[in-house]
């Protein structure tokens, strides 16, 4: 029983900090382009411009293209806001404030995530829409080949910690974090966000939803909920990357003074800070200096660095 | 009846249900997404058996790897996807004796060796022991194993390579 409750608060609060999650993009968005971003719904701020927009996409008709595979068109964002969520099973968003505090946490964080590709490619092949396709395409590209220096750069901290229970991740940082540790720890952040960057799909890996070229991508045939679904599921992998991120390198709950589940939120929210800022102020670069950069780049550094990590951790 | 064996029975209906699906679909794009649903039904069933790492792995693997591999696959064959395919051929009855006598074979040996009634004891930390042993013990099948399968990479890089 409280496990179900706890679930509900759970699924509750993540759906309301995305919510304003969305709303921070656009305000940062707006101050980093000389705007004031939303303004005129709730009174100060446009503070309640994100509930607007979740009623507007609520009540908006559903349209279903008659040449979509339906099944295919109809589950995927069930596919890919599932494959985001569960993620947060194993996330502690505290001390001891976890619902399973997995011993394959990581890895189970790894696994669940890669499910939303084949939701991504269910949206873009059902939608029947060259333009879908097309972005489908790009994006299985992209998640594929940025998924290993992910998973590489992720077994850094496993490694430095002897566990893949994040709880333990965190644990081990008590003393230092892992992005404090000289060269392993920057090198395998920065791995680790670049291709969390590619693996969410932003900026400056966007070429799945490239406006100038495809319209939309693959949510460009869905309409009111399940596109509200689609873009959600966005938001809600963002927040993940950043509360992983700052699960795995920057120590966690870790901090002196505050409680620990302010620390975790302090973290996680300059991580998505540093997101934004990314997006709003770099360009999008093209398909094969993508790919290029995860098999010529990232791949051979994040090898080298995962045996860095385990000459380190068999020094020390 | 237990919770287990309900769980259990749900699942092995799922697989089989969906494997079928694998086999009878007319859509090719629909068989890919059934063996998706096998495949990450199967890893619920290790869940159930208390094999966490394997099940991640399961799913790390098939579900993101292999059908990611035959999604680009279908990606290539876009005309295929878009027909009708109809998953009978000729051998179908041969098939059929076949499987139902492999079937048999296996219902059959596990009837035979019906031993344990009640789970064994696992110790705590089922993948740090997993990891132990891997890498003391089995250490040299593990990396004849991982031996064989660059040698089988290299060949499939040989293979697809343009003769000139």
């Amino acid at each position: 029983m409280n496990t179900l409750f706890y679930s509900l608060v759970l699924l509750a609060g993540i759906l309301l900090v995305v919510a304003y999650l969305t709303w921070l993009e656009r305000k940062f968005a707006g101050r980093m382009q000389s705007r004031i971003g939303p303004q005129r719904v709730g009174k100060p701020w446009g503070l309640l411009q994100p509930i607007a927009d979740g009623a507007k996409l609520l009540v908006k008709e559903d349209i279903i293209p008659q040449a979509t595979d339906k099944t295919a068109y109809n589950l995927a964002p069930i596919v890919v806001i599932l494959a985001t969520t569960l993620v947060f099973v194993t996330i502690p968003l505290g001390k001891s404030v976890v619902l399973v505090d997995l011993n394959v946490g990581v890895l189970f964080i790894l696994a669940i995530s890669s499910l939303a590709l084949i939701g991504i490619f269910m949206a873009g092949w059902g939608s029947a829409n060259k333009y879908a396709i097309l972005s489908a395409m790009r994006g299985v590209n992209q998640l594929i080949s940025y998924e290993i220096p992910l998973v590489l750069a992720c077994l850094v901290p496993v490694i430095l910690a002897g566990s893949m229970k994040l709880s333990s991740i965190v644990l081990a940082q008590s003393k230092v974090w892992f992005i404090f540790y000289p060269f392993l720890g920057q090198i395998a952040f920065l791995i680790f966000l670049v291709s969390a960057l590619a693996e969410a799909n932003r900026i400056p890996f966007d070429i799945t939803e490239a406006e100038s070229e495809l319209i939309a991508g693959y949510t460009v045939e869905y309409s009111g909920m399940k596109f509200a679904f689609l873009w959600l599921a966005e938001y809600i992998h963002l927040l993940a990357v950043s509360l992983v991120g700052s699960i795995l390198f920057l120590g966690g709950w870790n901090g002196p003074w505050l409680p620990s589940g302010l620390w975790l939120a302090l973290k996680t929210l300059l991580l998505f800070l540093l997101i934004l800022w990314i997006r709003w102020s770099l360009v999008r670069i093209r398909l094969d200096q993508i790919l290029a950069l995860s098999w010529k780049v990232l791949f051979p550094l994040s090898l080298a660095t995962l045996i860095l990590a385990g000459g380190w951790s068999f020094i020390f | 009846m237990k919770g287990s064996l309900v769980l259990f029975l749900i699942l092995g209906l799922g697989i089989i249900a969906s494997g079928l699906g694998v086999a009878l679909l007319r859509n090719l794009f629909h068989s890919v997404l059934a063996l998706a649903l096998v495949l990450i039904l199967t890893s619920a069933l290790y869940l159930t058996l208390q094999a966490e790492f394997v099940a991640m792995v399961q799913i790390l693997l098939y579900t993101g790897g292999v059908v990611t591999l035959v999604v680009f696959a279908i990606m290539l064959t876009q005309k295929l996807a878009g027909s009708k395919l109809t998953q009978m051929s000729r051998s179908v009855f041969k098939g059929f004796v076949i499987s139902a006598a492999m079937a048999s074979l296996i219902i059959y040996l596990i009837l035979k060796y019906q031993k344990p009634t009640t789970p064994q004891a696992f110790p705590q930390e089922l993948t740090y022991s997993l990891a132990q042993l891997l890498l003391n013990e089995f250490v040299f099948p593990f990396e004849i194993l991982t031996l064989a399968l660059l040698a089988a990479l290299i060949g499939a890089l040989v293979l697809a390579r343009e003769e000139n």
